[in-house]
């Protein structure tokens, strides 16, 4: 009867594969976004777009698709070379800042209440700042350099950073913290061995949102003043009239985007292994 | 071993107070099962005894001397939930309470694969919770609890979210673990037949407000089998406890029809 057990089939099986259950598989298909839904209506719009612009005919207001494909590839060495660096540039600055200080606000906020209480309302009311009305501000301040442009991209993206990792660490189930607490672990411990590690797919969602805003900021920033970067080839372009050429940053603002996002997300599928549901 | 010596507790948010005089001794590789009614403050005495929550009045010793005196680790306090680490494999949420004592890496998992070695689950080692059953995982954090080297386990009720055929098998393995190694164990639970079976002696908190804590030996050797519950003696001592808990809306009649 008390033999040594050592089956481990004997009592509590292998929890099967969650999600591999017939109704699940069905659920699962209903509700995954359907991508190639998602195409055939993506291309019934370019089309529609395409005809709209043939029948108008004015490319220097709509440009055909086809058209803003050709300007692309006639402009690539300037936007390649010039414009799309010096947005990136921005980007990475404003973002990198970002994320140094939303992290250090989170933190903090997360652990001293005073700091919570004195910091929380205004972090969340910064975010009722019309970030383009305020931009020209920027510009006024801090002039033409890249020093204005960072700051836009860092209001725009600082907010998401810091209410998710605060979000993310705060979420911490008060039983683990007591359990940690009765094995003698310091206040420093259950940062790094607890906080952190709860925290750590909040801060990557928050990176995912925060790409698309500081793409955006650095766009808007340099559409008010500067002498390179996508946002202001746009503008340029507006003056000359050329329609296609305007289009082109905006596509290559989105492509960026999107290969940035999807870089983090495979980061995130990666490291996160623990929350997957298979 | 462990002594409380009119230990009364209140919460502050609480308008009543949760439990008076509490006084009750436990010896040296005892295993006692408390049981009492759900909220009625049986795990408030595991945070008594863990520091969690501060004493109010009374006093508990742990050895002799008061608990204030003492480390609090002498305990290690393994909770309903598995709380294990999601994030972390088998082996390295059992390293855990080694981890946080700084001790090195290899030894703390040599230490990690022997213990998982002794719960059966050393195959396991490097797969997440998330693959493990509800009894594995209650098994794993059993490991983590033993991992800590304390003298005396505070289990709150480990099993009570289990179904019911885990929860039985474990419980067997529970007292196996036991005799392999006898340890000062206190045994938090509300359910009367995994107390009778488990411990060598029930603590019934009484009254509710708790007013006092009795003790009753279980007239039984280890190892026992299940049909030992049906024992006479064994369902007459069930019954006593059921009154002593205040299932007193049933009649007598009742209760013992509900035992057999």
């Amino acid at each position: 009867m008390y033999k040594k057990m050592n089956d481990s089939e004997g009592f509590g099986f292998r929890k099967r594969p969650a999600g591999n259950s017939r109704l699940m598989k069905e659920y699962r298909r209903e509700a995954k976004p359907n991508s190639g839904l998602a195409v055939v209506v993506g291309l019934v719009i370019i089309l529609a777009w395409q005809g709209i612009a043939m029948v108008l005919a004015k490319p220097y207001i709509l440009p055909t698709p086809i058209q803003v494909i050709i300007r692309m590839w006639e402009l690539r060495k300037q936007l390649l070379t010039v414009h799309l660096p010096a947005t990136l540039g921005i980007t990475s600055i404003g973002l990198g800042i970002s994320i140094i200080l939303g992290l250090f606000l989170a933190i903090m906020m997360a652990e001293f209440p005073t700091w919570e209480r004195a910091l929380y309302p205004l972090v969340v009311s910064s975010q009722t700042i019309p970030t383009t009305a305020i931009a020209p501000l920027f510009v006024l301040w801090f002039g033409y350099g890249i020093w204005s442009k960072v700051l836009v991209t860092i209001l725009m993206t600082f907010f998401p950073i810091a209410i998710n990792v605060h979000n993310g660490l705060k979420g911490v189930k008060r039983e683990h913290i007591e359990l940690f607490l009765t094995y003698g672990a310091t206040r420093w411990q259950i940062f790094w061995k607890l906080r952190v590690w709860i925290a750590l797919p909040h801060f990557l969602a928050a990176i995912k949102m925060a790409i698309p805003l500081s793409l955006i900021g650095a766009a808007i920033a340099e559409w008010l003043g500067g002498q390179a970067g996508l946002g202001y080839f746009s503008k340029r372009m507006i003056t000359q009239l050329d329609g296609a050429a305007v289009f082109a940053p905006i596509v290559l603002l989105s492509v960026v985007a999107i290969i940035c996002v999807s870089v983090i997300g495979g980061i995130e599928r990666r490291v996160i292994t623990w929350t997957q549901d298979r | 071993m462990l002594e409380f010596r009119d230990v009364s507790f209140k919460y502050k948010e609480d308008d009543e107070i949760l439990f008076k005089n509490l006084s009750f001794f436990i010896e040296q590789n005892e295993f006692v099962a408390i049981v009492g009614a759900s909220g009625c403050g049986k795990s408030t005495i595991f945070r008594l005894i863990n520091g969690l929550e501060g004493l109010q009045s009374g006093e508990i010793f742990w050895r002799g001397r008061k608990l204030a005196e003492v480390d609090h680790l002498f305990n290690a306090f393994m909770p309903q939930n598995d709380l294990l680490l999601p994030w972390r494999t088998t082996l390295k949420n059992v390293e855990m309470p080694l981890e946080l004592e700084s001790i090195s890496k290899a030894e703390r998992r040599r230490r990690a694969l022997e213990l998982l070695e002794t719960v059966g689950l050393a195959e396991w080692a490097n797969v997440l919770p998330r693959e493990l059953s509800g009894g594995m995982r209650q098994r794993v954090s059993f490991a983590r609890t033993l991992m800590t080297g304390a003298d005396m386990l505070l289990l709150d009720e480990p099993f009570s979210a289990l179904d019911y055929l885990t929860r039985l098998q474990l419980q067997d393995w529970l007292v196996e673990q036991y005799l392999i190694q006898p340890r000062t164990i206190i045994f938090v639970t509300h359910d009367v037949d995994e107390a009778l079976y488990l411990a060598k002696r029930v603590l019934i908190m009484e009254g509710r407000p708790v007013q006092g804590i009795s003790s009753v030996d279980v007239p039984l050797t280890y190892p026992r089998i299940r049909a030992d519950l049906l024992k006479p003696e064994l369902v007459n001592l069930k019954k006593q406890l059921l009154n002593k808990l205040g299932s007193s809306t049933r009649s007598e009649s009742e209760v013992v029809n509900h035992i057999v």
